[in-house]
């Protein structure tokens, strides 16, 4: 059975890695926005799960403005799924519902 | 003391189960966000056929049309290099799924029958520049549909993601 990732056991982490998952690459003002944090908890995330070699952070310019992108790299996209059947498989032991609150 | 990611992982069911919901509904709303394409881009394709219209109309001379045609080829090589530089912010490709691709084609394939049935209509009736104005229908029809269809297909995956 998959196990959870402490690396993205953390909510923020994991909120991050599953918008990144949903992406092919994001930028950072707009995982930011969605992960609902601030630019240095973003940062700093971001920056620890770089370190991991889960996220690739790619740095560039639209115009003169410099922006960021992010991306989740093959090792954390196998990571990520792992997580969410680690979570899936708690949920499915316990007989819980993903339906309803 | 807070829990850190560095804390050995352990969570209850209701906990998992109200994680993996926050994951469905962030993914979603990510997805949801933004159109699957940007409309300047079968915008720029509907002038390019337009132009390939009017440059091979009867009557033009040979330089014209060469001329023509090699612009509106280094144009459209430059649409797609701009596109694939400045697009990277699309959903992962494991969300497009057959049904997305078969809603884009079909409204490819209604632009196309669309220019089709209108040139060959204005050139039976022997409209200068029939096909030219045929372009420039498409163009319209792309640029009036594409970011309603662009939103439904992000529309559609979202749906899904929240589905599980």
């Amino acid at each position: 059975m998959a196990e959870l990732d402490p690396i993205i056991h953390a909510p923020a982490r994991l909120r991050v890695m599953s918008l990144l998952a949903a992406m092919e690459e994001a930028e950072f003002a707009s995982v930011r926005d969605a992960a609902e944090v601030s630019d240095s908890v973003l940062s700093k995330h971001a920056a620890a799960l770089e370190a991991a070699g889960y996220v690739v952070i790619r740095k560039g310019h639209v115009g003169k403005r410099p922006r960021t992108w992010l991306r989740l790299s093959g090792a954390g996209r196998e990571a990520y799924a792992a997580h969410v059947a680690a979570l899936q498989a708690i949920v499915a032991q316990s007989g819980l519902s993903l339906t309803g609150e | 003391m807070d829990a850190t990611p560095e804390d050995a992982a352990y969570i209850t069911p209701e906990a998992a189960a109200r994680s993996l919901r926050e994951i469905r509904a962030s993914q979603a709303g990510i997805v949801r966000a933004r159109p699957w394409f940007p409309t300047w881009y079968p915008v720029g394709v509907g002038v390019y056929v337009t132009g390939l219209q009017f440059f091979t109309e009867p009557g033009t001379s040979g330089l014209l049309a060469v001329t023509g045609t090699t612009l509106l080829a280094v144009a459209l090589a430059g649409l797609i290099v701009v596109l694939a530089r400045t697009n990277r912010q699309v959903p992962h490709r494991s969300l497009v799924r057959p049904a997305v691709v078969g809603a884009f084609v079909v409204w490819l394939l209604v632009g196309v029958a669309v220019c089709m049935v209108l040139a060959i209509t204005l050139s039976s009736a022997e409209v200068a520049y029939g096909r030219t104005y045929a372009g420039l229908a498409v163009t319209a029809f792309m640029a009036l549909t594409g970011p309603a269809v662009a939103f439904a297909i992000t529309r559609r995956m979202a749906a899904k993601i929240e589905q599980g």
